[in-house]
């Protein structure tokens, strides 16, 4: 018995081996392919692209209502047009680009860019002006840079994560066409959740009752930290929250901000009730008749370990993307405690509801895991 | 009342009523992290080298959250060392893709939001980006190497015979299940703020090319990719250094008993 355990573990590890190695066959394979059709895309573009060749600046000086004052870069820019019907020819194009770059571009010798051409009968080109930087390759670059990483160091485990990714992604961008097609937000939002949930546990930890119970305990938590949060919005009417960063979108933000939080609490709850049933399972798996008080004292421990890094985890990702505006606020003048009222408000609601959902899931977890996890126990005991 | 008020204040509830003591520290921390942020934002508002500011606030906010909550000891002692570590890979691997995809400051969707206010600020928001990402994926490995270490920690206390390869070889293997999950964490952490653009390229439907090459769009996959590459890069080097200090300290008491 214990030797053909032996010999299913070894199996089990060439296995992975075999596995991997395809893998990082297929990822090197696909991660060239990408690259060369990045470096090589100009033609599947209708708007013409042109590459720098050269830039002459001209330094000025500008002075706004404050009395500051700013530096300024006339460039005076050669490129090549790289696609389309004036492939090959040389244009002249101008550039404006201050010190502070908040809203323009500092372009450089081989920086591709997006032109919009304006061109007489004889097709000939009177003027070109520059619309908006390719940025394609970069994105091709970091994207292929985190998954061979992803690859090098988690394999199959880390596959399995990308595949959850992936998985992930396809669900959201199927919400957003549907939305768009009509359908409720709200409806669209919370199939879209369950499928979340059960997509990605499934996927990273295998379909047995450990993910069955963090699936339970995942829903029950998200459901319990949107009530609160529906509650305390509704009862206060959205009191301090401000929705500009918002606007510039057609439909009611308060909806979709709503729904934004739902799927924001999701992953932190997901992680939190994976690591405590996981822990559960193992506190079963040693000794079967452990006391229900010992199982909770213990997981207990593990939630409070995990919940101030984990709500941290999420007020930095949160608040790193309104870097830019605080900065922008300050140098303009805007009072520290105007900024943290008025303009990161959304961004505070989503770490608090994130955070509180994190932390209600851990006895939320504790309490599925214990009826789930304890019934396999003694259906094995009673099989045996 | 306000509601960010009311949120904070069961939020401080529920951790003191299901993380005890620890709780209440991990709500101080997050409340100190969060004061730590805003003084360095206020330190690059005064011109002061945006690259500096962060480096040493990351190193002083990942001490608070290390060592606040766990107490200073060798895991968190390794800890510390790992996310330092990992920072500087991730701003030597990101510095020069960050500045010349020039996705720095706002988009012109953007701009409408702060249209009342001067773009011509007098700072360069191009090394702003590296802050950003930083900060971004700060929590994050803070999170995944203390797991790491802590695991790491228990297997070494209870097995006194462990080697040092095969407790890296258990690092790894804690770090890689943690993978899965914290990816999730983040990935639906960053498409929730991310979901009010997607909508707005499909009303104004622009087209996949144009999405691709989009100043917000490409911000925003450099900043969860970078966060990615972080919670990566974490894990061997968590399993690493800890296993190398634990042994250390090992080979020191050794040497202490020859003499």
């Amino acid at each position: 018995m214990h030797k053909y355990l032996i010999n299913k573990y070894i199996n089990k590890i060439k296995n992975d081996k075999k596995h991997t190695i395809i893998i990082i066959f297929l990822v090197a394979i696909t991660s060239s392919l990408s690259l060369y059709f990045i470096s090589n895309n100009e033609n599947f573009y209708s708007k013409p692209i042109a590459r720098v060749l050269s830039v002459n600046e001209e330094e000025s000086k500008k002075e706004d209502s404050n009395g500051k004052t700013e530096n300024i870069k006339l460039q005076k820019i050669q490129a090549v047009i790289l696609n389309g019907t004036y492939k090959n020819k040389t244009v002249e194009l101008n550039n404006i680009s201050s010190f502070s770059q908040a809203n323009d571009l500092d372009l450089k010798i081989n920086d591709e860019v997006f032109i919009s051409i304006t061109d007489n009968d004889s097709s000939q080109i009177k003027s070109a002006k520059i619309l908006e930087l390719k940025r394609d390759k970069y994105v091709i670059y970091i994207v292929n840079i985190f998954i061979v990483l992803v690859i090098l160091i988690g394999r199959l485990k880390g596959f399995k994560s990308l595949i959850s990714v992936v998985v992930n992604i396809i669900i959201l961008l199927g919400i957003i066409v549907l939305f768009t097609k009509g359908f409720d937000l709200l409806f669209l939002s919370v199939i879209a959740s369950i499928l979340f949930v059960i997509l990605s546990i499934l996927i990273v930890s295998g379909p047995n009752k450990k993910s069955v119970s963090a699936i339970v305990g995942t829903l029950i938590g998200t459901l319990l930290s949107v009530l609160i949060a529906g509650i305390v919005i509704k009862s206060n009417n959205w009191n301090g929250i401000h929705f500009e960063e918002m606007e510039f979108l057609t439909h009611p933000p308060e909806k979709i901000f709503f729904i934004e939080l739902i799927i924001g609490t999701l992953g932190g709850i997901m992680d939190i009730a994976i690591s405590i049933s996981s822990a559960i399972e193992e506190l079963y798996d040693k000794n079967p008749n452990i006391q229900r008080k010992a199982v909770i004292k213990s997981a207990r421990e593990i939630g409070q370990d995990i919940m101030g890094t984990m709500a941290n985890t999420l007020v930095f990702a949160y608040l790193s993307g309104s870097i830019p505006t605080i900065l922008l606020l300050l140098r303009n003048g805007i009072p520290i405690t105007y900024i943290i009222n008025f303009n990161l408000s959304l961004e505070f609601m989503r770490a608090l509801i994130g955070s509180i959902g994190i932390v209600l899931s851990i006895p939320i977890t504790i309490f599925t895991s214990i009826i789930i996890l304890k019934k396999q126990m003694i259906g094995e005991i009673a099989e045996s | 009342m306000n509601i960010i008020l009311i949120l904070l204040i069961i939020l401080l509830i529920l951790m003191a009523a299901i993380g005890g003591s620890r709780g209440v520290k991990s709500f101080f921390t997050l409340i100190l992290n969060f004061f730590t942020l805003f003084f360095m934002l206020i330190l690059i508002g005064a011109k002061i080298d945006p690259i500096k500011v962060t480096f040493i606030g990351a190193i002083l906010i990942s001490f608070f959250s290390l060592f606040f909550i766990n107490g200073f000891n060798r895991k968190t002692f390794s800890s510390l060392l790992s996310v330092i570590v990992v920072i500087f890979l991730v701003m030597f691997i990101t510095y020069d893709m960050g500045i010349n995809s020039k996705i720095q400051g706002f988009s012109n969707e953007q701009t409408e939001t702060v249209a009342y206010l001067s773009l011509y600020v007098q700072l360069n928001f191009s090394k702003i980006v590296i802050c950003e990402i930083l900060i971004g994926l700060l929590g994050a490995i803070i999170d995944v190497s203390i797991s790491i270490s802590s695991s790491m920690n228990e297997l070494y206390k209870n097995n006194s015979q462990i080697t040092k390869k095969s407790l890296f070889k258990s690092g790894m293997s804690i770090g890689k299940d943690i993978l899965g999950t914290m990816t999730n964490t983040l990935l639906f952490a960053y498409i929730s703020g991310f979901m009010t653009l997607i909508i707005y390229f499909n009303e104004l439907n622009y087209s996949l090319s144009t999405i691709f090459n989009e100043k917000v769009f490409c911000a925003e996959i450099f900043q969860v990719l970078s966060c990615g590459i972080g919670i990566i890069l974490i894990i061997p080097i968590t399993a690493y250094i800890t296993s190398e200090i634990f042994f250390l300290k090992k080979l020191f008491k050794k040497n202490l008993s020859k003499v």
